[in-house]
């Protein structure tokens, strides 16, 4: 059992969609934290937002479970759900009515909010000043805050939201992350984000659970969560020197490190070794007069990570 | 209790702040102008006064079909413009069960068909006390007796309408569908009327004002009996609706 097994605001166990003899999602399980940012993440047509509709309830599963605070969506749809805050696809509102009647809208559907809390949600968002006018004249990016606000009016334990930054400028994507990671770290809600953008989500989450085909691929730390690298790991290094002959003979006397590719033009060396031994190869290096220019570590990013895992073919 | 009336007040506010809601209060009331200077001018005697044009403003023969039109109309958007605008998902991820949101929805048509019946009836007869005056006394049982009659009828096919408009999702769908029946309502009577079976049909038993004038449809029915079919057929509709709502996946 996991230490932090307290810690679980959302568990899905073995979540299975068919429609017909198709299956949209296939036996999905994972755990979203307290205070963690979770990317789902996953081709289109993957089953993201089927995903996320179970997970509030708006479609039904065939199999399987959702469970939010110990609550089955299934069983104890209304206590589960009063966790969730969430933003389905877009937001959407009675666009005939002010932002604030629609917030008033969804104060009267939850006991115990204030119009302090609906005013404070509203500070957050930065949306003051809008409330009096009507929704329809709201630009897409207010409307994302009506709906972030929205969401978080009831206090939830967790956030989801289906592809928070569709549409949103790079500097309302900008605003949004930083909302995002803020209520994470300072409320200590959990969130759950869909998305199909990587460069999104690698700035974003601290987790990613990558789906495709609805089948569950993996699960990578991302960002300042991701484990920290040891002395023992390999690492991918970039070697720029003035000649890159010797310097390749001197590398040869190394088992342990291993020459991947040599580019006479660029003078450039890829090699992939330990911390330790890369040590002692520069060492040699300047024992035997080999100018050293540069030395690069080579990362994958999210990208090339996420083609290989799901095999490339299916560019997102 | 208090969570089911927030739900409905919600209700009565995506209806009462639209700017066409105002409209049919408006028709109801020119309505009432009308059939007040059409009285005056061609039937006003003693006998008919301002009981006669309180029963022809209100009963079925006269504008009371055209209150029922007007319901249906203001109606039929009820449970499909969630849908349309999309805000139908942010309805359902609140912690209440969807047979509660539908209920609110439900109640909220309700008190509607009664506040403009109720609207009507007072404005009606503030405009008849003012073009007729008290000519012929003010009978209000009579009065009364042919509202509800409306009432019973007006019910019926917003219930019809409030079907339609949860399964199909669509309320273009739902007034094409439902002035249909509205329209055939009549023929389809006609032409069933000499079958024995026909009893059974709901729109053989929507006017219960056959039975004060004695002359039902078919040999065999009574008020007691008419009463029972509309009763049943409306738990059956909101049986279905409620049934395909609670399990709809919303996409």
């Amino acid at each position: 059992m996991n230490l932090r097994d307290h810690d679980v605001v959302l568990r899905l166990e073995n979540v299975t969609k068919k429609i017909g003899k198709q299956v949209i999602v296939d036996g999905l399980s994972f755990d979203v934290r307290k205070g963690e940012v979770v990317g789902l993440l996953g081709p289109n047509g993957a089953g993201k937002t089927t995903t996320i509709r179970m997970i509030v309830g708006l479609i039904g599963m065939t199999s399987g479970d959702v469970i939010i605070q110990g609550k089955s969506i299934r069983s104890s749809f209304a206590e589960a759900i009063a966790h969730v805050g969430a933003i389905v696809e877009n937001p959407e509102f009675y666009s005939y009515m002010t932002g604030w009647d629609n917030l008033k809208q969804y104060q009267r559907m939850t006991a115990g909010i204030t119009e302090e809390r609906i005013k404070q949600v509203v500070d957050i968002v930065g949306l003051s000043e809008a409330m009096g006018k009507k929704v329809k004249s709201y630009s897409l990016g207010m409307r994302q805050r009506l709906g972030i606000a929205q969401a978080l009016l009831h206090s939830p334990k967790i956030l989801i939201l289906d592809e928070p930054t569709n549409g949103l400028d790079p500097a309302g994507i900008r605003e949004m992350r930083d909302y995002l990671k803020n209520i994470a770290q300072q409320e200590g809600i959990a969130v759950l984000v869909s998305s199909h953008l990587l460069s999104e989500m690698e700035l974003m989450c601290s987790r990613v659970v990558v789906i495709q085909q609805g089948k569950f691929v993996r699960e990578q730390l991302i960002g300042s969560a991701a484990p920290q690298n040891t002395m023992n790991d390999r690492h991918q290094l970039m070697i720029r020197v003035d000649n890159v002959q010797q310097a390749a003979s001197v590398l040869s006397s190394f088992e342990q490190i291993e020459l991947i590719q040599q580019n006479e033009a660029a003078k450039e060396l890829l090699v992939s070794c330990t911390d330790e031994w890369l040590a002692r190869l520069v060492q040699e290096l300047s024992k035997g007069q080999i100018a050293v220019y540069r030395i690069t570590e080579i990362k994958r990013s999210l990208e090339d990570e996420f083609l290989a895992w799901t095999g490339g073919n299916q560019i997102v | 209790m208090y969570s089911f009336y927030q739900l409905t007040v919600n209700e009565g506010l995506k209806l009462m702040k639209k700017r066409s809601f105002f409209i049919p209060f408006l028709i109801m009331l020119l309505a009432s102008l009308v059939v007040a200077l059409v009285v005056k001018k061609f039937f006003y005697d003693a006998d008919f006064g301002i009981t006669g044009y309180m029963e022809m403003l209100i009963g079925l023969q006269g504008g009371g079909s055209f209150y029922t039109l007007l319901c249906m109309i203001c109606i039929a958007s009820i449970v499909s413009i969630e849908f349309r605008l999309g805000t139908i998902k942010m309805l359902l991820i609140r912690s209440h069960s969807r047979s509660k949101i539908l209920a609110s929805k439900y109640v909220a048509l309700l008190l509607y068909i009664a506040v403009l019946l109720i609207f009507t009836l007072i404005v009606g007869s503030i405009i008849g006390l003012l073009v007729l005056g008290l000519n012929g006394g003010l009978n209000v049982g009579d009065i009364l007796e042919a509202a509800g009659y409306t009432l019973v009828y007006t019910w019926v096919y917003v219930t019809i309408v409030f079907m339609l408009s949860a399964l199909t999702k669509s309320t273009g769908a739902t007034i094409g569908i439902v002035f249909l029946l509205n329209f055939f309502e009549g023929i389809i009577s006609m032409l069933l009327s000499r079958y024995d079976f026909a009893k059974y049909i709901l729109f053989l038993n929507l006017d219960l004002q056959m039975y004060q004038e004695g002359s039902p449809v078919i040999e065999g029915m009574s008020l007691g009996f008419s009463i029972a079919v509309i009763l049943v057929y409306m738990i059956a509709f909101l049986t279905l609706t409620f049934y395909v709502f609670k399990k709809r996946d919303v996409a």
